[in-house]
């Protein structure tokens, strides 16, 4: 058990986050096949395709400890974060023990429409779980942090979205939290904000915080990492850094020659 | 592996509480989508009074001179009857009819905000309440040109039963809300019922017609179990206070009717709540 002093320096606590055999099952909407004869279906058009993309996953992310995790498919690396931020509660297993979380995801443009920079930063803080009353306290850090002190009263509309995206990272930063999760916002930002993000990671950890973040496109995170998870097929392997970052390169490079190949048979 | 349970999340603080302690954002959030709504018009939010000013015209209009009698409505200014009824009716519409998209529109907002879900169909009615209270201006309007001409409607104490017809009004539009957007996640069907919903609240609710105007037969009790329409009866008791406020029994119908309704709504969204957090994947 660590102490973490995330964002004010309020100390909060953060203790080993255990997830025991998750799994988590989704739900596809799919479109039935055509009804015999010439009459168009009219009842039930479509039906719920039952699947499970997290199957009995077990993993124990330790304070001060980075967990890197990559999705050959890119569509569970989300699912597990939520099930690791508690927002989402996974259908079997266990995620102990409850800590307060942050969940930070790229902002959608949607977030932020008819706002000025100043009110995105309480929205988006706020969607997060940042309380009013701790948005207050941090709001002149997250706006001096994110490079906007002095345009907060500018349309968000009428900036560059990287701005948004970096008033997330820099709110998510600064939760007082034990456990923050990022879903493909490292980094994030301008190319002159990114660099900032990964000493920022390394912050966090420092203070004993767990962090869990999917790689996603960009793949610098990953020489952060303390411990790798690499989902691919129905295989999850628990990988050390360097074998994580081989796994991970050979398992990119088999996704772009099935790319190059499926371009190639035109399908 | 055919069964998926769908577990609702772990909650960790209450839905209440969290919802007060982002109170600020909440609001920030109507007023954004105030801004997108009329904000691209020219006249802005005196559209909020434009609807139901207008309808409360032509109905006016169309009753007393067109059909030459409101017959049977014996509460005079019979305009006054019909706004103090059409305004609250517009939130009520509004919240139902924009409640199915509650989830739909802002899907990857809700999968990874930790705010509780019903945030989404909070969001919704607090719109709603917002366009209400924007348009209140119509009734006073409306009422003091008509007590200036006519002396009539004189404003009694019951003003006070204002306030509560807001407070139920809200909850109802509330439970509703919670009830259709979790219904709207899997079956898209539900658009269609809103429309269905909102002709019933405004046919079966007093608007157009007074309680005395149904037949004997029908015990009062009955209409009550609509519950809009002992809400109604809370706006315009400072009216015509005698006219319109029955026992207390009804009113405890109708207030056990929406606490019935919002509990369904609560239950309904916190099962669902699982497949808001996974809509996105």
């Amino acid at each position: 058990m660590k102490r973490s002093n995330a964002g004010d320096g309020a100390p909060v606590v953060a203790q080993a986050l255990m997830l025991t055999k998750v799994s988590v099952g989704v739900y596809t909407e799919k479109k039935r096949g055509r009804s015999r004869g010439r009459m168009p279906k009219v009842l039930g058009a479509t039906y719920l395709d039952a699947s499970w993309p997290l199957q009995d996953i077990s993993l124990t992310a330790r304070p001060g400890e980075v967990v890197g995790i990559y999705d050959a498919t890119g569509q569970r690396e989300a699912l597990l974060l939520r099930v690791m931020a508690e927002i989402l509660r996974p259908d079997k297993g266990s995620v102990k023990p409850s800590q307060r979380t942050a969940y930070i995801a790229k902002p959608s443009k949607k977030h932020v429409r008819g706002l000025s920079l100043g009110q995105s930063i309480h929205v988006v803080s706020g969607l997060m779980g940042m309380t009013d009353a701790e948005i207050e306290q941090r709001f002149d850090d997250i706006a001096a942090a994110a490079g906007i002190s002095k345009k907060l009263h500018q349309p968000a509309e009428d900036v560059p979205f990287s701005l948004v995206q970096q008033i997330a990272f820099c709110a998510g930063v600064r939760m007082p939290v034990q456990v923050y999760c990022f879903d493909q916002t490292l980094p994030t930002g301008s190319q002159e904000f990114k660099p900032n993000c990964l000493p920022a990671i390394n912050e966090l950890r420092d203070s004993g915080a767990v962090v869990a973040a999917s790689l996603g496109k960009s793949g610098d995170i990953r020489t952060y990492v303390d411990r790798g998870l690499l989902m691919t097929g129905d295989s999850v392997l628990e990988l050390r850094t360097t074998d994580f970052i081989l796994e991970v390169e050979a398992a990119k490079k088999k996704k772009q020659k099935q790319r190059r190949k499926a371009r190639r048979s035109g399908t | 592996m055919s069964v998926i349970s769908q577990k609702p999340p772990r909650p960790r603080v209450g839905a209440t509480r969290s919802l007060f302690q982002h109170r600020g954002t909440l609001s920030l959030l109507v007023r954004q989508e105030l801004k997108q709504t009329y904000g691209r018009y020219k006249l802005g939010l005196l559209w909020t009074m434009g609807e139901p000013f207008v309808q409360a015209l032509f109905m006016w209009i169309v009753f007393a001179f067109i059909f030459g009698s409101t017959k049977g409505i014996t509460l005079e200014p019979f305009i006054v009857y019909l706004v103090t009824g059409l305004v609250p009716l517009a939130w009520l519409s509004a919240s139902v009819a924009k409640s199915t998209k509650a989830f739909r529109r802002y899907s990857k907002d809700a999968a990874t905000s930790a705010l509780p879900v019903v945030a989404w169909p909070l969001r919704v009615v607090l719109y709603g309440f917002a366009d209400f209270l924007l348009a209140l201006p119509v009734v006073v309007i409306f009422v003091i040109s008509f007590y200036l001409f006519t002396g009539e409607p004189s404003v009694h104490w019951q003003l006070v039963y204002f306030p509560l017809g807001i407070f139920m009004q809200f909850f109802l539009c509330l439970g509703l809300a919670m009830i259709l957007s979790a219904m709207a996640l899997r079956l898209p069907d539900v658009e269609r019922l809103t429309a269905l919903l909102n002709r019933f609240f405004f046919w079966m609710s007093p608007v157009i017609w007074q309680t005395r105007n149904f037949p004997d037969v029908i015990p009062t009790w009955v209409l009550y179990l609509n519950p809009f329409h002992g809400i109604l009866d809370f706006y315009r008791a400072a009216f015509w206070p005698d006219d319109v406020l029955k026992g207390p029994g009804v009113y405890i119908l109708t207030a056990a009717v929406i606490a019935v309704i919002c509990v369904v709504g609560a239950m309904m969204l916190h099962a669902r709540a699982g497949l808001i957090r996974r809509a996105d994947v």
